[in-house]
């Protein structure tokens, strides 16, 4: 007897119906819903998916209400993304729905945050034909738009983080539907008040990765570059890409009369893969300037516009804390009007340590 | 007394190791954090060296009666009464202390990997090789402890994989708020240094008595040096805001671990973790059953041994302990044991005076 006490909470593995997915809107009417789908293992099953919608306030509570639905006992061990609909950020505490999922240990905090441009529902309502189920599909969508870094990745022990540290503010990768088909399209900005403020296309998403300096996978810029315009017909000919390697970056604070100064340089080894122009030590120059100048003015426009809304997805603020605690302790509440009114500055110092095979 | 049976000088280090280093370990950075914030970690080394002093007291004072038995260590010095009354409290505090510590890990197992097992089942479940390696006396012990110390190198090992996800800014200034609040921590540090006054019980049965205050150094510095790797990797990967909200950091830190065919590797280590905790319970049980048997000079010690265990269970089973209970008792043990291994060497040296 003593022995099997153990095993109480014993379940088999086809007994259980794994939750891949998690979802979290806010419908028309201004109700919770929560979704969950997961892979269905039946060779008699036409769909291969199962998924479940219940409207409810907690989530632990919408586990039962899907335990009345599945073919298997749910189970939160999987984990793999936990979908937020655009419509929850605008409102106030959404976090503390996800509340549980910080406090069961079986659950998994690896599982990636990802909000939804639009309603969850379109998300697993869609019939993808030409790739895997959706709840397999999703988590290999957000791995390799991470690995060609077009796009960021928040696990849920990241957003935790981001979400109490009083020095940073939460961002994630922003999934939309476009045309029937799934899509990462950029990141999405919280303000300190944990609600929505903005959004990052592909491209602010890239040069944000640049600017955080957490560039992991393979980045490929392409920039457009005015001086070597020719316009004479469509095609331009005055695109550079190039993959940016190991970028070393340096920030410089200062702080003086209730203002902060950031210096953020950046050192960025590049690979040419596409230039406009014959490459040769002389004009090689000429072009390592010419990106310097676009990929700094870009730069420092993405902070100011940072700025403007309200956000510090940097995380400057722990720079702040780190440098200068004793102003910081006074005034960690109020970082954002701090930040509003730094002066943030970004230098970038180009090497090009590559061109190519072909002149 | 005890001829036969030794310890070798490295089993002598790794038991008060052992005995250091359990289940304070695991929310160690969370009750740092919150006393002194990130800065805290300094302290550890000022309560190191406190403990490295202290433990250099007990040697000296148990080296003026090397061959003693526990009972009759404290008769020589403090006479018949109350050197019999004093070991009696001292047992008392042993057997409690390592109660409490196996009732705090079935909570962790319970909270952490078997939910709907209740606590009395798996206390007796445990109670077993408890029982086993008790019974088996100091060389059994020193013996299980030797073996199962690559685990805790193991696991600290493992706990550098966490660094991926590092902020170094964290922890930066590294004095946060001037030294007082530092030096306040210093009673909370000194506190997860609580195992060296097992030094008075096993000092006789060390073989090299002259490396005794080496070892005893060797092994404080080994216990400094596992908490600060654990409390600065905790306060590089935790931001300063978010550590004071997870109970156990150093098991939390570890659940993001992910390799390609394993998951989860925070429940793995927490299991291999058990065993390490399980060195601390088993070696207060032990000097507590030690004292206890000596004292009122009983014969059957495996019988004594089971009634007490039989106490434990229904003890368990009628005081349905939880986290805040525990949390109250681990409060007053440690108290208690800061008043002992400061007061102790107090006491005894007021003891030698008078008998001279």
């Amino acid at each position: 007897m003593i022995g099997v006490t153990g095993c109480r909470d014993k379940v088999n593995i086809e007994d259980i119906t794994m939750s891949l997915l998690l979802g979290l809107d806010v419908n028309e009417e201004g109700q919770v819903e929560m979704y969950m789908s997961s892979p269905v293992f039946s060779e008699e099953a036409k769909e291969k998916n199962e998924h479940f919608e219940v409207k409810t306030y907690s989530m632990k509570e919408a586990r039962n209400f899907f335990d009345t639905m599945a073919t298997g006992i749910t189970s939160g061990g999987k984990v793999q993304a936990i979908l937020v609909g655009s419509k929850v950020i605008e409102h106030k505490n959404w976090y503390s729905t996800l509340d549980f999922l910080y406090r069961d240990p079986k659950l998994r905090l690896n599982a990636d945050l990802v909000f939804v441009n639009g309603s969850v529902s379109d998300v697993f309502d869609l019939e993808l034909k030409d790739k895997p189920r959706s709840s397999i599909f999703l988590p290999q969508l957000i791995q390799t738009a991470e690995f060609r870094d077009v796009a960021v990745r928040t696990s849920l022990r990241k957003y935790y983080q981001m979400y109490y540290e009083k020095g940073i503010t939460p961002f994630a990768p922003e999934l939309s539907i476009v045309e029937n088909n799934l899509k990462m399209t950029g990141t999405t900005l919280l303000n300190d008040q944990n609600l929505y403020s903005k959004t990052l296309s592909m491209k602010e998403t890239q040069l944000f990765k640049i600017l955080n300096d957490k560039v992991e996978g393979q980045l490929s810029l392409t920039l457009a570059l005015e001086k070597f315009k020719k316009d004479v017909d469509i095609f331009k000919e005055n695109a550079v890409s190039f993959y940016v390697k190991d970028i070393r970056r340096k920030i410089h604070k200062k702080y003086k009369h209730g203002q902060y100064q950031f210096n953020i340089n950046l050192k960025m080894p590049i690979v040419i893969n596409e230039s406009p122009i014959k490459l040769n030590d002389q004009t090689e120059k000429s072009l390592d300037v010419e990106i310097e100048k676009k990929i700094e003015k870009d730069l420092n426009d993405l902070v100011s516009s940072f700025q403007e809304a309200k956000v510090d997805p940097l995380g400057l603020g722990i720079f702040a804390s780190a440098f200068n605690h004793s102003v910081w302790k006074k005034n960690d509440e109020k970082w954002i009007s701090f930040y509003e009114k730094a002066n943030i500055k970004v230098n970038v110092e180009i090497i090009i340590f590559d061109k190519g095979i072909s002149m | 007394m005890n001829g036969k049976i030794n310890i070798s000088i490295l089993q002598f280090i790794l038991m008060i190791f052992g005995v250091q280093i359990g289940i304070g370990m695991l929310a160690l950075p969370r009750e740092l954090a919150n006393k002194s914030g990130t800065s805290s970690w300094i302290a550890i080394i000022f309560g190191g060296i406190i403990c490295t002093i202290i433990s250099i007291t007990f040697i000296k004072i148990r080296e003026k009666a090397p061959t003693k038995s526990f009972v009759d260590f404290f008769t020589f010095y403090l006479g018949k009464i109350l050197g019999k009354i004093i070991v009696f409290l001292f047992s008392i505090y042993f057997l409690y202390m390592g109660y409490t510590v196996i009732v705090r890990t079935i909570l962790y197992i319970q909270s952490y990997i078997l939910q709907q097992t209740s606590v009395t089942i798996v206390l007796l479940i445990f109670l077993v090789p408890t029982f086993q390696l008790v019974s088996g006396g100091v060389h059994l012990i020193a013996k299980y402890i030797e073996t199962i110390f690559p685990i805790i190198v193991f696991v600290l090992l493992m706990l550098l994989f966490t660094l991926k996800d590092m902020n170094i800014y964290f922890i930066l200034p590294i004095i946060k708020d001037g030294w007082l609040p530092i030096f306040k921590t210093i009673p909370t540090t000194t506190m997860s240094f609580l195992g060296i006054e097992v030094i008075f019980i096993i000092y006789p049965y060390l073989k090299e008595k002259e490396k005794a205050i080496k070892g005893v150094i060797i092994a404080n510095a080994m216990s400094t040096f596992t908490y600060l790797f654990v409390t600065l990797i905790c306060f590089v990967v935790y931001s300063p805001y978010e550590i004071s909200r997870i109970y156990e950091p150093v098991i939390d830190i570890l659940s993001v671990l992910e390799f390609q065919y394993v998951e989860r590797l925070d429940f793995v280590l927490l299991s291999l973790f058990l065993l390490v905790i399980s060195k601390t319970w088993v070696t207060y049980l032990w000097v507590g059953m030690c004292g206890i048997t000596e004292l009122f000079k009983l014969k059957s010690y495996v019988f004594v041994l089971f009634i007490l265990f039989v106490v434990f269970v229904l003890m368990t089973y009628i005081l349905i302990p939880t986290f805040s209970t525990t949390n109250i008792w681990i409060n007053y043990i440690t108290i208690t044991g800061i008043c002992i291994i400061i007061g102790m060497p107090i006491i005894l040296w007021i003891g030698g005076l008078i008998k001279k």
